[in-house]
């Protein structure tokens, strides 16, 4: 199947179609939080999607908790949802600016 | 551990937990409320009942009543009914299944129904909202956004040409009057509708009012279906979770904090104590708590630690709550003190 250019979904498109890769479910109250949006416009966005392929159900039961993405997305894309949170960056600054903060000598095992 | 026994009966706070849990079919491990903690570990992310907090809020909770009256309170937790996020879109997707059912269709008709949810009175985040979120994430093939209608008015037009099916939707019905009022208005605004099915769905609400409801839209000639998925219970009617001889001794008790909470008395226009109106009802929801429920699960104050607090309220600091009572403990002994230098009498202050 021919994979489409990513750039054809905005970045609030691969946050969920991310989100939607690793938990294929929805938890608004986890996603309001991280994605800084409404519950109107996230669920816009996941009806949008689903209109335009890029996800679909993987079961006939219980449909809410089997919702995968196409193998159209480009998977290196939507691999990592941790990569995209806030709070991994968050941590990451973090854990940056601790190294500058502390300065280790090369030599500091012969201190 | 907390140990409640009163007159050879004991529940134990951790007891009381469990039958919390087994009510509502959830393991408080399943859950955190550290987003971060859940990205990591697949922990479901809950503000009220994360493995890291609901204990901690359910001890601090627990510290502004008398201990030997904790029983009675935790009876009330164990027969609470908590719907997380996970359970909610279930109960969706039940009470579209029975809606379906109503219509004698399959479930082609939901391509043709258009569900109208009510508006928060006042103006805040409301099950409407999260209805309206939630319904198409099991029905994406079925159900789009123009059929999810928060005000008829600006879609009447939209819903008399292709509607088959219109259902009024809530996950409350509480003491009814909302649901009267939107579902005339929707009706009103609509005018004549011919060929269509109109129904009421409500995830909760007590019998009594849902029958009340029909009554009333009999009486005034509207031709309405209902589908109520869970029916409530007042939580002070006789059997459901105390016997004539309990209530006789516990409602007091819960009487008494319910009013202590909400700063007025039972009745009272306005009133919160035993839920607005007296609904009594024990629920609530992962977004919110309904004020329907006793308001000492939800109401914060100096001295109560809601463990639903209702997301209109600032949850005080735990520390504020223990500064507060060393506060309160330590006014009193200088209240007392006052008061023997000046009477040299046996007097008593009550804490309160």
């Amino acid at each position: 199947m021919k994979r489409e250019n990513y750039f054809e979904l905005n970045m609030k498109e691969i946050l969920i179609l991310s989100y939607l890769n690793k938990y294929h479910c929805v938890n608004y109250s986890d996603l309001q939080i991280e994605l800084k949006m409404s519950l109107e416009e996230i669920s816009y966005i996941i009806m949008d999607l689903y209109n335009k392929n890029y996800i679909y159900y993987n079961i006939e039961q219980c449909k809410r908790k089997a919702i995968y993405v196409n193998n159209k997305v480009n998977t290196s894309l939507i691999d990592a949802w941790n990569s995209w949170t806030l709070d991994y960056k968050d941590e990451k600054s973090h854990l940056n600016n601790f190294e500058e903060v502390l300065y280790i000598p090369k030599n500091f095992g012969k201190i | 551990m907390t140990f409640i026994n009163q007159g050879g009966i004991s529940l134990t706070k951790e007891k009381a937990m469990k039958m919390f849990e087994e009510k509502n079919k959830i393991k408080i491990i399943d859950f955190g409320s550290d987003r971060r903690v859940c990205t990591n570990t697949g922990l479901k992310f809950d503000q009220y009942i994360g493995y890291d907090n609901f204990d901690k809020n359910i001890n601090a909770w627990l510290d502004d009543f008398e201990e030997e009256e904790k029983e009675v309170i935790l009876k009330l937790l164990a027969n609470y009914t908590y719907v997380p996020e996970s359970i909610y879109g279930g109960y969706l997707d039940d009470l579209l299944d029975q809606i379906i059912l109503k219509c004698n269709m399959d479930e082609a008709i939901l391509n043709s129904t258009y569900f109208i949810t009510f508006p928060s009175s006042k103006g805040v985040k409301s099950g409407g909202d999260i209805i309206r979120a939630e319904l198409p994430l099991g029905h994406l093939d079925t159900i789009s956004k123009d059929q999810l209608i928060s005000n008829v008015e600006m879609n009447i037009k939209n819903i008399k040409s292709s509607a088959k099916c219109i259902v009024f939707i809530d996950d409350i019905v509480g003491t009814g009057k909302t649901a009267m009022k939107n579902v005339e208005k929707g009706l009103k605004d609509l005018g004549e509708i011919k060929n269509v099915k109109v129904i009421l769905a409500a995830m909760y609400a007590q019998e009594d009012v849902i029958s009340n409801i029909k009554e009333q839209l009999k009486e005034k000639k509207h031709n309405i279906e209902f589908v109520l998925l869970n029916k409530c219970e007042k939580c002070m009617k006789e059997q459901y979770i105390f016997d004539a001889e309990e209530l006789k001794s516990n409602y007091p008790i819960i009487s008494k904090y319910e009013e202590k909470v909400a700063g007025k008395k039972i009745g009272i226009k306005g009133s919160n104590a035993m839920g607005y109106e007296n609904a009594q009802f024990l629920l609530s929801f992962y977004y919110n708590t309904p004020n329907n429920t006793l308001c000492i699960f939800w109401k914060p104050t100096e001295t109560n630690y809601p463990p639903f607090l209702r997301t209109s309220f600032k949850r005080p600091n735990i520390d504020d709550i223990v500064k507060n009572r060393k506060n309160r403990k330590e006014n009193a002994y200088e209240a007392r003190k006052l008061f023997r230098t000046k009477h040299e009498g046996n007097i008593d202050i009550v804490l309160s």
